[in-house]
C-alpha cells in the first residue's frame, strides 16, 4: 500500500529527491510497480487532455459587479466612519444655533390654550420677582381697573408674575359679589386658540377654558384675558366695567 | 487609504480573473451544477476579495481554491445530492488500480471523450473526487490539498489513490458500455 501511494506521489512529483530515487529504483525493478505507475500517470494524463477548462464570462461579470458594490459599501463606510464626528459636530452646532435663536421668540401670535390654562390655574413656569419688569408698564394698563376696582364693589386678592410661551405675563386674582375671576395681562398682542369673536362686540374673543369661561381682547399693545365660571355676557360686562374696552 | 485599496482592487481582480476557470471549473465539478457552481465561485470571489488584506502573496491559485474548498464543504456539500459511501471505507486497503483491470489504458482513454471522463470524475465520491480535481487538474501539491480539504497529508495521498482507481473504473464501464472493449477480454 506504501508502494502505491509512493507511485502516485511520484507521478504527483511530490517526493524528495531520496525517496524519489529509491521508488524510481523499486519501479525499474518491479514489472508489477512499473504498470501500476503507467496507469497512474495516464489517468493524469487522461484527465489533463480530455477535461477541458470551464469558464463563464457572465459570472465573471458578475463577480466584478458585486466587487464594484463591495467597493461602494467601503468608501460610503470609510467616509462615515472617518467623518462621523464631523457631521455629528455640524448636526449639533446647527441644532444649537437653531435652539439659541429661537429661545424667548414667540413664534407667531399665537397662545396654545394649554399653555394658557397652566398659567392661569398657577402651573405656570414662576418668574424671580428680581427679573419681572411688569410693574411700571402695567401702570398705564392697569390705571383705569384700579379705578374701578376702587368703587364697583371689586377686589384684587393676588398678582402672581409667571412665563409663558416665554413671556412673562401677570396673573390677577379679582373678586366680585357673584365670585372670583382671573385676569390675564399678556405684553405682546398675541390670539388666543378657541377664542371666537363675540357676535354683540366683535374686538372681544369668548370660548371656554378647560371649566371656565373666557374673554379676550386688545388693550395698547397688551392681550388681556378675563376668566370665570359665568357666561360670556357677563364677563364682557365686567371687562367693560374694568377697562371699557 | 482610497489609493491602496484601488490597488488592492486591481491586483486582485488582475489575478482573480487569471484563475477564474479554475474557480469556476473546481466548483462546477464539486456541485454539478451549474446554478451552485455559479453561487459557489461568486461567492468565493467576495469572500476572497474581503480577505484579501490577509493574503500571504505566495500561491492565489491555492489561496482561493481552498476558499472554494471550504466552502463547498461548509455550505453546499451537506445538501449534495446522494449519499457519500466513498469515505466510509477511506481506511481501507489501497489495491494498485492496474491490478483490478487486464484492459489496455489505450482502450480505456484513447476513446473517451471530455464529457466521458467528465462524467466519470463526477460519479467518484465528493472527498476523493475532490483530492483529484485539486492535484490533476489544479495541479496543486498535496500541502495545499491537505490545507484546502482540512484533512491531513496522508489523507490526501489515500483518497488521490482511490480516486484515481475509482474514476479509472468508471472510464472502464464506459468503454464496455460503448462498446470500445469487451468486459474481460483484451482487444
Amino acid at each position: 500500500m506504501k508502494d502505491v501511494l509512493k507511485l502516485h506521489a511520484l507521478a504527483d512529483n511530490q517526493l524528495d529527491p531520496l525517496e524519489a530515487a529509491q521508488i524510481q529504483d523499486a519501479i525499474q525493478n518491479d514489472p508489477a510497480l512499473q504498470i501500476e505507475y503507467h496507469a497512474v500517470i495516464n489517468v493524469k494524463d487522461c484527465l489533463k487532455t480530455k477535461v477541458s477548462s470551464v469558464t463563464s464570462d457572465e459570472t465573471w461579470r458578475v463577480c466584478v459587479r458585486r466587487l464594484d458594490e463591495i467597493d461602494r459599501t467601503k468608501r460610503v463606510e470609510g467616509f462615515v466612519g472617518r467623518y462621523a464626528w464631523a457631521m455629528c459636530s455640524v448636526f449639533f452646532i446647527c441644532i444649537s444655533v437653531t435652539g439659541w435663536q429661537n429661545h424667548g421668540r414667540v413664534t407667531g401670535s399665537s397662545i396654545e390654550t394649554a399653555d394658557l390654562v397652566h398659567v392661569m390655574t398657577g402651573f405656570g413656569k414662576p418668574v424671580p420677582a428680581a427679573v419681572s419688569p411688569m410693574d411700571g408698564q402695567l401702570d398705564f394698563i392697569m390705571k383705569r381697573a384700579r379705578a374701578a376696582l376702587a368703587h364697583k364693589d371689586m377686589n384684587m386678592l393676588d398678582r402672581q408674575p409667571a412665563q409663558m410661551n416665554g413671556l412673562q405675563v401677570s396673573r390677577y386674582v379679582i373678586q366680585d359679589r357673584w365670585g372670583k375671576m382671573m385676569l390675564m395681562v399678556i405684553p405682546a398682542v398675541v390670539v388666543f386658540e378657541d377664542l371666537s369673536p363675540m357676535e354683540e362686540n366683535p374686538g372681544i374673543g369668548c370660548g371656554k377654558l378647560g371649566a371656565l369661561t373666557c374673554v379676550g381682547w386688545h388693550e395698547n399693545g397688551y392681550t388681556l384675558a378675563l376668566l370665570g365660571d359665568r357666561p360670556p355676557g357677563d364677563l364682557a360686562t365686567v371687562a367693560g366695567k374694568l377697562f371699557q374696552p | 487609504m482610497l489609493f491602496g485599496r484601488r490597488d488592492n482592487r486591481e491586483s486582485f481582480e488582475r489575478q482573480a480573473e487569471k484563475v477564474f476557470p479554475s474557480v469556476f471549473g473546481t466548483a462546477l465539478r464539486l456541485t454539478r451544477s451549474r446554478e451552485d457552481a455559479e453561487d459557489l465561485s461568486q461567492e468565493a470571489i467576495v469572500r476572497a476579495y474581503e480577505a484579501y488584506d490577509r493574503f500571504d502573496g505566495s500561491n492565489f491559485k491555492a489561496w482561493i481554491l481552498r476558499i472554494v474548498t471550504n466552502l463547498y464543504i461548509n455550505r453546499y456539500r451537506q445538501r449534495q445530492r446522494g449519499p457519500q459511501l466513498a469515505s466510509l471505507d477511506e481506511e481501507g486497503t489501497i489495491e494498485p488500480m492496474s491490478a483490478e483491470s487486464e484492459i489496455p489504458d489505450r482502450h480505456l482513454f484513447d476513446n473517451a471523450l471530455g464529457a466521458e471522463v467528465e462524467e466519470a470524475l463526477a460519479r467518484v465520491p465528493v472527498d476523493f473526487r475532490m483530492a483529484v480535481i485539486l492535484s490533476d487538474l489544479e495541479g496543486l501539491p498535496y500541502q495545499d490539498i491537505a490545507d484546502a480539504t482540512g484533512v491531513p497529508i496522508g489523507t490526501v495521498r489515500s483518497r488521490l489513490a482511490r480516486g484515481r482507481a475509482m474514476l479509472r473504473k468508471q472510464l472502464e464501464g464506459f468503454a464496455t458500455r460503448e462498446g470500445f472493449i469487451k468486459q474481460g477480454i483484451d482487444e
